[in-house]
């Protein structure tokens, strides 16, 4: 959710009266010019979808699936070691995400399935209890039996699949686990739950219009996943027939709307709600002591959707991303240099964080990051409304 | 702020006289009559709407959260809806021992309407059915299930009725004119069956016949026991709604009361709730358990429940999950109260299993009675409990109930087009309005809470907001082909849904999903025995741009 509308909303009457008045525009088509030109936000919008969606979600297939691969050929603490190097990279990737979780993340619940929390322990500890004398991954009608039931409780029962499954299963206490401690089935479930993973990031690549592999496109095939919506297109085409999107603008504002989504989630629960002692259990990733590196990346997730790409990690936005068009235009220039002080801010107060967060949660460094998403936001919302 | 809510009051003004990008189509819409685009773009007043029209405006705060200081909570809340609940002893813990969801969201797409469903899954996301399960010859609940009945448990105890065999078909319907209109644009229609063997439920088919509980023997379940599905809607803007008073909503069945009487029609409001010879409420929502006053009934498909604070989120947030609370410290479970109990006490799974699960529910053994040499007797003990420890705390459903109450309602799309207010024209005059009411004001929205939980103070709150929700709070029948159970059915508002596809990728509408887009919505209401039998007939004399219209305006508001 998004703090702080009210204002916003009122200006949004303004202009779309405004329009009304000046234009008689209907704003069911995109016939206005606005403060940018159609194609500027067209190409925004676009950019938007390939280099940072689809880009990010094709780097987070191809680490999930690195990451199949080294749970698969883990055989001793060096194995492990690797496993969990991938995982944090994956992690990172996902986190990459969490700014434009709208779409297909939503619609097929991908979010939800990838980033399920918490594990749930009993429920493992049951089935690893249940089938200890049995061989998960092995012949025989107990043992196939077994399997079908581990692969569908982690396929459909959301408690028990995404990186927190295999995050319970290859860290303790922020380390890497010893081999030699994790049983063969617990290594079953592990490959289970990252090939599953997997699994999800392909979807979120093919429904975004992204390419993915013949044999991916099979794993794909093998599920019946084909996405209803062109996602990618359907974000590209905004403001014609057939689009979501009534607007160009739409779209773009679209790309703030995500942002703040996870501002204020990383803000006031991922940060908030142990930070003021309003739900302390709420602290993912504690296994692998992530937190406040979860939380950076999620703002580094804002940093790519609005500054263009996925990687960009320095102080320059793309010449087409939205905050660097919006460089570009006297009426928007200077709200886009107070999100991008704000941005840097947030960026800095979240790595000043006391760490780990599962034992810091209440230290004032967690107030202040608090307090920089609450500018950066702000900051947002400024933007969004010098849009139309 | 002052300044600012003026200039569009004046502007739209202005636009109102000086544009018209369609000199065909008949715009003129009296404003004392019909509103002002300004008016119809708050949808939820100046307090509840949100401007946000992306994706993310089913999730929206409204401006009196933050006024009122509880957008934290308000975070909190959300994620207490959107998180999945289990059996750990960390957070969101809880689970069952038996349940309809995991979490909420499965229900709620994106906080959206639920989604059409080839087969009952309750992990299945977008599964927003509820099974309606039903004595025929009462259309009553049957007994040994809960009202919610749950597919889902935590072993060792068994769901109440096993998913996988409950078959949906969806079958083809043509109605009177063919699906088709006179100027030849076609349209489809298909609707749900629903069968559930015998052999899918957990314990005995029980129902309540003259009093008595009655067995139903297997080979009589088809014949005897009804299964309908009920999908959940949107849940943004129901603070809004919990903020009209209560005479008010009296005010619009008196007014349907007295006009039905007026026309003949004296059956036209359900008896169960409204006398229309007295012009009076025969049914109140009472809670016993709490301050046992009688409140207007406003919420659910049925009018089941009068005030949010004690309505279907209230409710779902217990017994969906069956996690307990402070003021809900006892288990969701069959109709009768002991049913379900007595089948797991029998139970030679339940009793191998239920040792190890207690001592993981129970580790200090602060409640004998589950602990006892008598297994069997353990089991009943525990899941007929009126002392349950509580899993969510008081502060945490303080939250959820904040963030529930808070949720906004996106503004009104196009207000200031021809085409809306054409459509908005006609919705008006071919009778679509009569039901599908547009507008009500909020009253001084003094906090009802039938628990006596919650005070002004305590929640965001709406008073004295024009609000566009269109719907009259009152239940008609539409006599649709397997219609919802009992035929009665509260108009359910349209506020928001255009922008389903974008927040949710899907459409549906209707309680059972079975229409898959706006028109085919309006078609279902054209039975001839249908209360809006009168506006399809109207409707299908419109020309396509006119229809067409209407579409763009519904999808608008």
């Amino acid at each position: 959710m998004n703090k702080i509308f009210k204002y916003s909303m009122m200006f949004a009457a303004a202009l779309t009266f405004t329009m009304s008045f000046t234009s008689c525009d209907n704003d069911d088509n995109d016939e206005h010019v606005g403060t940018f030109g159609e194609s500027t936000l067209k190409e925004v919008n676009s950019s938007y979808v390939d280099n940072t969606i689809v880009a990010t979600y094709r780097n987070l297939a191809d680490y999930n699936k690195q990451l199949v691969a080294d749970i698969n050929a883990m055989s001793n603490d060096a194995g492990v070691q690797k496993a969990c190097e991938t995982w944090k990279q994956s992690r990172k990737w996902w986190e990459f995400s969490e700014a434009f979780l709208f779409g297909a993340a939503g619609d097929y619940a991908l979010d939800p399935h990838t980033d399920t929390w918490p594990f749930d322990k009993k429920q493992f500890e049951s089935y690893m209890k249940l089938y200890k004398d049995l061989q998960l991954g092995g012949e025989g009608e107990e043992n196939e039996l077994a399997t079908n039931n581990i692969n569908d409780a982690i396929t459909n029962g959301q408690n028990l699949t995404g990186f927190h499954a295999v995050e319970y299963l290859i860290f303790r206490d922020g380390k890497a686990r010893h081999f030699a401690d994790l049983t063969s089935n617990e290594i079953y479930f592990a490959k289970a739950a990252a090939q599953d993973l997997y699994l999800s990031s392909l979807k979120l690549v093919s429904a975004w219009g992204g390419k993915v592999s013949a044999d991916e496109q099979a794993l794909l095939d093998e599920v019946e996943f084909a996405s209803a919506i062109n996602y990618g297109k359907n974000f590209k085409n905004a403001g014609n027939a057939g689009s979501t999107y009534s607007t160009v603008v739409l779209a773009s504002k679209e790309i703030i709307a995500g942002a703040n989504d996870i501002i204020g989630e990383v803000r006031d629960s991922k940060i908030g709600a142990p930070a003021t002692g309003e739900d302390i259990n709420y602290i993912e990733s504690p296994h692998a002591r992530n937190s406040i590196q979860d939380f950076y990346d999620n703002i580094m997730s804002v940093k790519h959707a609005i500054y263009g790409g996925c990687t960009v990690d320095g102080t320059t936005p793309n010449a087409k991303s939205l905050i660097g068009v919006c460089l570009t235009n006297s009426k928007t220039k200077a709200a886009a240099e107070n999100v991008m002080t704000n941005l840097e801010n947030a960026l800095s107060k979240i790595d000043g964080m006391k760490k780990p967060f599962v034992l810091y949660y209440s230290d004032q460094t967690a107030k202040d990051a608090m307090e920089a998403l609450d500018g950066l936001e702000e900051s947002l919302n400024a933007l969004n409304d010098l849009l139309d | 702020m002052k300044h600012i809510n003026f200039i569009p009051f004046l502007l739209s003004a202005l636009a109102f006289t000086a544009c018209s990008d369609n000199d065909t189509l008949d715009t003129n819409l009296p404003e004392a009559e019909y509103g002002s685009p300004n008016e119809w773009y708050y949808a939820g007043g100046k307090l509840g709407t949100t401007n946000i029209q992306s994706a993310y405006a089913y999730r929206q705060a409204t401006a009196a959260v933050d006024e009122a200081g509880l957008s934290l909570n308000f975070q909190i809340g959300e994620s207490l809806f959107e998180k999945d609940y289990n059996t750990t002893n960390d957070a969101f813990a809880g689970l069952g021992p038996v349940y309809v969801r995991r979490g909420c969201l499965y229900c709620h797409p994106n906080y959206g309407h639920g989604k059409r469903q080839k087969a009952y899954r309750a992990d299945q996301d977008g599964n927003g059915y509820l099974l309606v399960v039903y004595d025929k010859k009462t259309n009553a609940y049957i007994y040994s299930v809960a009202g919610m009945p749950q597919t889902k448990a935590v072993k060792p105890f068994k769901p109440q009725i096993d998913e996988s065999k409950i078959v949906i078909t969806w079958k083809d319907y043509t109605d009177e004119w063919g699906n088709k209109f006179p100027d030849g644009e076609s349209y489809s229609l298909s609707y749900p069956e629903v069968t559930i063997p015998a052999d899918a439920y957990y314990s005995p088919v029980t129902v309540k016949r003259d009093g008595k509980m009655v067995v139903i023997p297997s080979d009589q379940v088809a014949s005897e026991i009804g299964v309908r599905l009920e999908s959940t809607i949107g849940i943004y803007g129901t603070g809004l709604t919990d903020a009209i008073p209560d005479d008010s909503i009296t005010a619009e069945w008196k007014r349907q009361s007295a006009y039905f009487n007026s026309v003949g029609k004296t059956n036209a409001l359900n008896p169960a709730y409204w006398d229309q010879n007295t012009n009076e409420w025969v049914s109140y929502y009472v809670n016993n358990a709490g301050d046992k006053k009688k409140y207007v009934r406003r919420y659910t498909y049925a009018m089941s429940r009068g005030p949010i604070l004690d309505a279907a989120g209230a409710n779902a947030i217990w017994n969906i999950t069956n996690v307990t609370r402070p003021d809900r410290r006892y288990h969701y479970l069959s109709l009768d109260g002991t049913i379900y109990a007595k089948s797991s006490m029998e139970d030679p799974d339940v009793q191998a299993g239920f040792p190890e699960y207690i001592k993981s529910i129970d580790p200090n053994n602060a409640h004998p009675s589950w602990h006892t040499a008598d297994v069997k007797q353990n089991i009943y003990n525990y899941l007929m409990a009126k002392d349950l420890d509580p899993e969510m705390s008081s502060s945490q459903y303080k939250n959820f109930m904040i963030w529930h109450r808070g949720l906004a309602v996106p503004a009104a799309r196009n207000t200031t087009t021809d085409r809306f207010k054409q459509g908005m024209k006609l919705f008006k005059e071919i009778g679509c309005a009569n039901c599908h009411r547009p507008s009500w004001t909020t009253g001084d929205d003094d906090i009802q809470d039938p628990n006596g939980i919650f005070t002004n103070s305590d929640m965001p709150r709406y008073p004295h907001q024009k609000i566009w929700p269109y719907t009259d709070f009152v239940q008609h029948r539409l006599f649709m082909e397997n219609d919802i159970r009992t035929g009665w059915c509260r108009t359910t508002p349209l506020w928001g849904r255009g922008l389903s596809k974008l927040c949710t990728g899907a459409e549906d509408r209707l309680h059972d999903c079975r229409a898959r887009n706006t028109m085919e919505a309006i078609m279902w209401h054209g039975n001839a025995k249908s209360d809006a039998r009168y506006a399809i007939e109207k409707f299908r004399k419109l020309t396509k741009e006119q229809r067409d219209n209407i579409i763009f305006f519904v999808e608008s508001i």
